[in-house]
Parts: structure tokens; C-alpha cells; sequence
């Protein structure tokens, strides 16, 4: 009996798949004003590189807040010590999640810039929301923008809009400002 | 594979990878599963005491001006003759300032009018109750300020959403809108220390506002905001990313009021796109299901693909099936002829 090749049906499977889900991605929103790097890290508290190493949520009121403990490989701002918990609104606690349009998430072991807030109480908050958490792969940084509308306006002369980038120019970004 | 496959091949990555005009979804990120409301009527309630009046809003919000605009950004959704999902106002305004889900007792859909920051209602160490207390009793449900510490001072406006991960669907929404405190403010800053400045002019040219208090200029338009968070509001996502390699935004998403970029003073996104009604119209047709997605848990999804229902997604994912469909049904012949008697 002649048998054809599995080949071309393992290829159009996953096209297909593709199709599906290039046009399914997560999404929160939330309305910011345009914003550079430069001036997240100027709100900032403390700007750093390091590890997420657990996280967790839990009702506060009505919100679900979520925790997420990062492990600090650098601090490119301030002096936050070597361990660092931030707080960003939203999240899952059984049977029901909470969405915070702009809010950004975190996943245990993934590599994070984040720009960091004091919330009062020795607690952290990320400055920005969304634009204040990068997730660092292969060398480059980016910013999960899906959630964000902009209200365009104006940066000053040489400071870059959030957005995606090599960790190096964040890092260099960062480390500038006064 | 066939030069027939081959083509119907290409045609999917091509078409996939296009910019295409397509609304999207909201989904988790987990299951997948797409967010959507139940009941068709969908109630809300307003909190704008006096802002206009107080000062947060320009004084073209006034004279109920500021609610008439928020009911005009629920109404342009509504509004749509291809769905019959009704966002209605159910009570002529609240006092309620408590965004969130309540797991016991009940829940409104707020849209709620911040004035000012929670850090300057209630300092660090003023020892304001406020600032250990929770729900009821939290800074910004007792100030009605803006969550500052939680949240973040570049935020103009936000839509929290309550949701069952494995459905999809909505339990509760609020929005809430971070206006200002009345002080001073000026829009060249991202973090102003007085909140933001929204106007309700008609849709007029005129000149943008320079600073904030200003009349007879554009600032932020109310009215813009609240119709593209009520497609947040409704389960509705960005149609595109900014900057984002395979998502970035072209100047066909631009109409759109799902669009993720808006100037100061515009107020083309009161209107609804072709883009947005086909949303509405799709995911909560007159007369019929709501359609659903598929979840990894539910079990009962309609099996629709989240934001497939669009021209270029949809065409992509037909061809991408009619490229395999004849290699499913040699390989279904394959199995029939070779099962054993």
C-alpha cells in the first residue's frame, strides 16, 4: 500500500493553529500618557534587574492584588537590598481572576527590569504600571504594552518612548538619569 | 506537499502575518477563554458629584455635561442595530467610590470620577485609618482619590475587571476615570501632581489646552476615553501593539476606537470604526448566542477562536483548514482502509 509522507500535514497544522491564535492575544487596557524611559525611571524609586521568584494573590477588599518576590541581580537605581516584593493589582484566586487594564503580570523564574515604587509600609508598587515591568530575553527588553492606549504627546529631546529594546540601552537609559 | 498545498500554505503565512484590521478580545491568560457578559442588559451606575462644579473637570463638564458624556460612550456600543446588548444606566448616579468585587453582597458597575491622588489625601505616616484599612474602608473608596501607591500617577483612565477565568465570563466592571484636584497642572509632564484634565466640548476644531483650567480648548476629551474603556468594559481588546513584531499597529487600525494611541483633544473615537461595530455586532448579535471561546476548562466553548472574527484572521484560518482538509480525509481513508476487520 502506498503511504504518503505525514510531512505536509504536520506542516499545515501548525499554520492553521498559527492563523488561530496570531489574533488571540491577551489583552488589558488602561489610558497613559505617552512616556519615556527616562521619565519612568525618574518617578521610580529603585530600578532593577533580577529573577521573579514566586508569586502569589489574594483579595485586598475588593481587589485581587498579586505579589511577586524578585530575586535582585542588579540595582541600576536606588538600594532596594537583594530581594524585592511588589504589588501589582490583578490576578487569579480560585475560581475568579481580576483584570487591571495596564497592569503588568509576572511568571516565576522570568528574568524582569522592573522600576520600582515605595507604596508606604515598606511596600513596593511597579511606577507605571505596565510601563514600568520588562521581561528580558536573548539580551532584549520588552515592555508587555497590549493593555496600553496612549495619549500621544511630545518626549524631551533624546529620551526614548517605552517600548522594547537591548537590556544594555535600558541599563545605559537608566543609569542617566538625574 | 502539493504545489496546491504549498500555495494554500503560503497564502495562510502571508495572510497571517499581514497587518490586518481585526478587532481582538480580551481573553486570560491562562485558559484562553474570551471575556464576555451574560445577561444582555448590562447595568452601570455614575459617580460625578459636582466635578465640573468642584473644579476637576473643565467647565465644559458641567451642567451634567460630564455624565451625559459617559452615558454617550456606553450608548455608542448600545447603540448598534446588530446587537441587542443594552448598557444601561440603572440608577440616575451613585455615591459609591468602591471599585472591585464584593464576593458577598452586591456589586455595581461603577464609573467612577477620582479626584486627585490617594499619596496627598492621605500622606505616608499621617496615620489616616485609610491607610490600613482595606475595601470600605481603603484611601481611595474613603477619599475618592486615585490609588496612586497601587497604581500608577501616567494613568488617565482604567477598567478593572471581575471574571471567571474559566468562562470568560464578566461578573462585574468598574472604570475609573483620574481626574484632577482642581490645584494647577500642565500637560507636559507624565506624572502630574494634580491628576488630568478632561474636557466635553462638542466635536469642534479648536485650539489644545496648555495648561490645566483652561476653557474653550481641548484637553483630554471625556467623552473619547469612556467609549474606548467601554470596549474594555463590553470584553473588547486592542486591535494591535504598538511596536510589538507581528502586532504593531498600521494606519488601518488607526479609525479605530480600539485603537491603542489617541492625541490630546481628539474626539474622532466617539464614533464607532466598521472595526469595532463588527465586534459588538459579532460577539453579542440581536437575537442570538453570544459567541464564546473555547477554554481549557469550561468544556462548553462554542469553539470559536478569540478575535478570528475578522477578515484577514478568519480567511487565513479557512485556508490554513482547506489546506489540511484533504490531507485529513486521506489520512480518515487511510485509517478506514487499514483498521483491522
Amino acid at each position: 500500500m502506498l503511504r504518503r509522507p505525514l510531512v505536509p500535514l504536520l506542516v499545515a497544522a501548525p499554520l492553521a493553529l498559527a492563523a488561530l491564535t496570531i489574533h488571540a492575544p491577551p489583552a488589558r487596557a488602561s489610558t497613559f500618557v505617552e512616556t519615556s524611559v527616562e521619565e519612568t525611571a525618574r518617578v521610580a524609586d529603585a530600578v532593577v534587574r533580577g529573577k521573579v521568584l514566586r508569586t502569589a494573590a489574594r483579595w485586598v477588599g475588593g481587589r485581587i492584588v498579586t505579589e511577586a518576590e524578585i530575586s535582585v541581580a542588579s540595582a541600576w537605581k536606588g538600594d532596594p537590598g537583594e530581594r524585592i516584593v511588589v504589588a501589582v493589582p490583578g490576578g487569579r484566586v480560585g475560581d475568579l481572576a481580576q483584570r487591571v487594564s495596564g497592569a503588568p503580570t509576572f511568571q516565576a523564574d522570568e528574568e524582569v527590569v522592573v522600576f520600582a515604587a515605595r507604596a508606604g509600609g515598606g511596600r513596593w508598587g511597579v511606577a507605571g504600571l505596565a510601563l514600568g515591568k520588562y521581561r528580558v530575553e536573548a539580551g532584549q527588553a520588552r515592555p508587555d504594552l497590549s493593555g496600553v492606549r496612549f495619549e500621544t504627546r511630545p518626549l524631551a529631546l533624546g529620551e526614548r518612548p517605552v517600548g522594547a529594546m537591548p537590556v544594555e540601552e535600558l541599563e545605559r537609559r537608566v543609569r542617566a538619569v538625574r | 506537499m502539493s504545489r496546491r498545498t504549498k500555495a494554500l500554505a503560503a497564502a495562510t503565512v502571508l495572510l497571517a502575518a499581514a497587518p490586518a484590521l481585526a478587532y481582538v478580545r480580551s481573553t486570560d491568560d491562562g485558559t484562553g477563554a474570551c471575556f464576555y457578559w451574560g445577561p444582555r442588559q448590562v447595568p452601570y451606575v455614575i459617580n460625578a458629584p459636582g466635578a465640573a462644579e468642584d473644579g476637576a473637570l473643565q467647565a465644559s463638564c458641567g451642567a451634567g455635561a460630564a455624565v451625559a458624556a459617559v452615558r454617550a460612550g456606553f450608548e455608542e456600543w448600545s447603540a448598534q442595530t446588530c446587537t441587542d446588548l443594552a448598557l444601561v444606566e440603572t440608577v440616575a448616579g451613585s455615591a459609591s467610590t468602591q471599585v472591585g468585587y464584593l464576593r458577598s453582597g452586591a456589586n455595581e458597575n461603577l464609573v467612577v470620577f477620582r479626584r486627585g491622588w490617594c499619596r496627598d489625601a492621605a500622606p505616608d505616616g499621617s496615620g489616616d485609618p485609610c491607610l490600613t484599612a482595606s475595601g470600605a474602608g481603603a484611601c481611595d473608596t474613603v477619599h475618592n482619590c486615585f490609588d496612586d501607591r497601587l497604581l500608577s500617577r501616567s494613568t488617565i483612565a482604567l477598567t478593572t475587571v471581575t471574571y471567571s477565568p474559566s468562562s470568560g465570563q464578566i461578573f462585574d466592571a468598574d472604570m475609573e476615570l483620574n481626574a484632577w484636584d482642581g490645584a494647577s497642572g500642565t500637560f507636559a509632564t507624565t506624572n502630574p501632581s494634580d491628576g488630568w484634565y478632561f474636557s466635553c466640548l462638542a466635536p469642534l476644531a479648536r485650539t489644545l489646552c496648555g495648561i490645566y483650567g483652561q476653557d474653550d480648548c481641548n484637553a483630554m476629551d471625556l467623552q473619547n476615553t469612556v467609549t474606548h474603556e467601554a470596549g474594555h468594559f463590553i470584553g473588547l481588546a486592542h486591535p494591535c501593539e504598538v511596536g510589538q513584531a507581528g502586532n504593531d499597529c498600521t494606519s488601518a487600525d488607526a479609525p479605530t476606537t480600539m485603537y491603542p494611541r489617541a492625541n490630546l483633544g481628539e474626539y474622532s473615537k466617539r464614533d464607532l470604526d466598521a472595526d469595532d461595530r463588527q465586534a459588538v455586532c459579532d460577539v453579542y448579535p440581536a437575537g442570538a448566542a453570544t459567541l464564546r471561546c473555547t477554554s481549557s476548562s469550561d468544556g462548553d466553548g462554542s469553539g470559536c477562536g478569540c478575535g478570528t472574527a475578522t477578515p484577514t484572521g478568519a480567511l487565513a484560518t479557512l485556508l490554513g483548514l482547506a489546506a489540511l482538509a484533504p490531507r485529513l480525509r486521506r489520512l480518515r481513508r487511510r485509517q478506514d482502509t487499514t483498521t483491522p476487520a
